[in-house]
């Protein structure tokens, strides 16, 4: 039988798990690509501390290739350009266009043809909703490795002047009112504050967090309910704690709506319009899609077809526009297959969820300010992992997927560093299950609270450190990675 | 509001809310945040919860019955 080609469409959590199982279940019955444009590996949830000076680039990224090489995966240091799911002309085999970013052959195109397709492309951060946002404009972000250090770099030079006696305010949160990864940006501002005190600076700074959420600790999630003290209580009543606690202001509803040197202007739920001024800002960009495009064997454009407007693709989720109240947890995807090309699939963020989790709002100037759900990291990995599963399965005879990892039927295990020390750091843990609330099965919260759960202690930061190297090895595909969860 | 505090800049931020109205941990609560003992059971017990967790999603990514 000739060997099977099946072509993964990214290296971040969710193409690198799916490249790695595909190739440890298939071994020589398939050929394995991942086409990805950097050649580094991001471990992205410790790029939080490269973004507060403690840990450098190279201990979150590692290089692909040698890895795959190792493992008999093909790397293909290119960008997807345009999917052709029906081929071209007479030839009816798929494949898809990608351009080499490889140094030397940068721009070169070529076509790579495949039998299977996951798209596992991530997001393309996208400052330019939002004027002056991100390391090119007024603001600076940790959603890569390299702006991680270049936060960092502006972040110790702060400090080095707060040192000398000035007065600092820093600005963290989100950058638009559609953002979602509302975790990182709480991640990042309270281990902000954590090296603003270590350092012995804690009371020349102000430090306000500034978010699309409608209460902190909403986190695209429509915020979490646990059972703590003979009450069940909302994420809000801790995130709120944990910030009255460190002194760190917040405010909420908020969609900026652009930057200028030192200064941030927003609108908010009520339709106001404010400003604030900053010496330091770190906002997260909203998310789109990378902007794969896609044709018919005749050339005509069906990229509206296969994705949605915001540029992830669609699979099998209900994508019917409907109102939350209307919203189920049966319209979320579970096989992430496409609906019109039975060898196409998306996972991580690549794949269009069907709608928001939290209750989509809009300010009375109509400004969608509404975190948009999160799907990284965990569900990320396990969605993968599924689609991976069904592949191998598809490609030794199963007539469809055989696997499911809906989100509403999946719980997430999350750790959110507070402050990064052995002795006096802390981490919040939390779990929550299911991630999209089922409200048939779970009336009341949507969520079954004896597996919901959150608390903040040292225990928790130990968690993190161990995730961080565990999952470091788990990535490289060291001895037994494939035993460690995902 | 956060202008009342600034030595610089003022900016206009009215719903910047003070921590006024936001529940605080007490002395004995932040204690056990950093207490080695204490932490030591609960990375035991946090371990786990999320282990119970993990265990239920991947029952969700069960095989579909045909």
């Amino acid at each position: 039988m000739a060997q099977a080609r099946v072509v993964v469409l990214g290296a971040g959590v969710a193409g690198h798990t799916a490249a790695s199982f595909l190739k440890k279940w298939l071994g020589a019955k398939a050929e394995v690509t991942v086409v990805s444009p950097r050649p580094d590996y991001n471990w992205i949830p410790s790029n939080i501390w490269v973004g507060v000076g403690l840990l450098q680039p190279r201990q979150v990224l590692f290089p692909l290739a040698p890895v795959y090489a190792r493992h008999g995966i093909t790397f293909r240091q290119a960008r997807a350009l345009v999917l052709h799911p029906e081929g071209a002309g007479e030839d009816p085999q798929p494949f898809v266009e990608i351009e080499s970013t490889l140094p030397g052959e940068e721009g070169q195109r070529s076509r790579l043809p495949y039998d299977f397709l996951l798209n596992a492309t991530g997001p393309k951060l996208n400052f330019d909703a939002t004027p002056g946002l991100g390391p090119g404009g007024h603001s600076y972000s940790v959603c890569t490795a390299p702006h991680a250090k270049v936060a960092a770099d502006a972040f110790l030079e702060l400090v080095e002047r707060m040192r000398r006696g000035e007065r600092k305010r820093f600005v963290v949160g989100t950058g638009h009112g559609t953002c979602t990864c509302q975790g990182a940006a709480f991640e990042y501002v309270v281990n902000l504050e954590f090296e603003l005190r270590a350092r012995g600076v804690r009371d020349k700074a102000e430090i306000v967090y500034l978010t699309n959420e409608y209460e902190v600790g909403d986190f695209g999630m429509d915020a979490v309910h646990i059972r703590r003290g003979g009450y069940v209580t909302p994420s809000k009543v801790f995130t709120e704690s944990l910030f009255a606690e460190r002194g760190v202001d917040w405010v909420t509803r908020a969609h900026v709506q652009g930057l200028e040197p030192g200064r941030a202007t927003f609108e908010t739920l009520d339709g106001a319009e404010h400003d604030i001024a900053f010496d330091m800002a770190m906002l997260l960009p909203p998310f789109k899609g990378v902007g794969l495009q896609a044709m018919d064997r005749l050339g005509a454009d069906i990229t509206a077809r296969l994705f949605a407007p915001s540029g992830f693709m669609k699979v099998d989720g209900d994508y019917t526009p409907k109102a939350y109240e209307a919203f189920r947890s049966a319209d979320w995807p579970r096989t992430y297959q496409n609906p019109d090309y039975p060898n196409l699939f998306a996972a991580g963020i690549a794949f269009a969820p069907p709608h928001p989790i939290s209750r989509p709002r809009q300010s009375p100037k109509g400004t969608p300010i509404t975190p948009a759900p999160p799907r990284t990291g965990m569900p990320s990995a396990m969605i993968a992992k599924a689609v991976a599963h069904s592949i191998t399965d598809m490609i030794q005879g199963s007539p469809g997927p055989t696997r499911t990892a809906s989100m509403a039927e999946m719980g997430a295990a999350c750790v959110a560093s507070a402050g990064n020390n052995p002795f006096t750091g802390t981490a919040a843990s939390m779990t929550v299950y299911p991630i999209v609330p089922d409200y048939e099965r779970y009336p009341d919260y949507g969520r079954d609270l004896r597996h919901t759960f959150g608390e903040i202690g040292l225990a928790g930061h130990w968690i993190k450190i161990l995730l961080h190297h565990m999952f470091l090895h788990k990535a490289r595909l060291r001895p037994f990675w494939s035993l460690i969860p995902e | 509001m956060v202008e009342e505090r600034l030595h610089y800049t003022p900016s206009s931020v009215p719903q910047v809310r003070t921590a006024f109205f936001a529940t605080l941990p007490t002395g004995p609560t932040r204690w056990r945040r950093t207490s080695l003992v204490w932490q030591m059971v609960r990375f035991a017990i946090i371990n786990l919860k999320m282990i119970r967790v993990i265990s239920l999603s991947h029952h969700a990514g069960r095989k579909i019955r045909s």
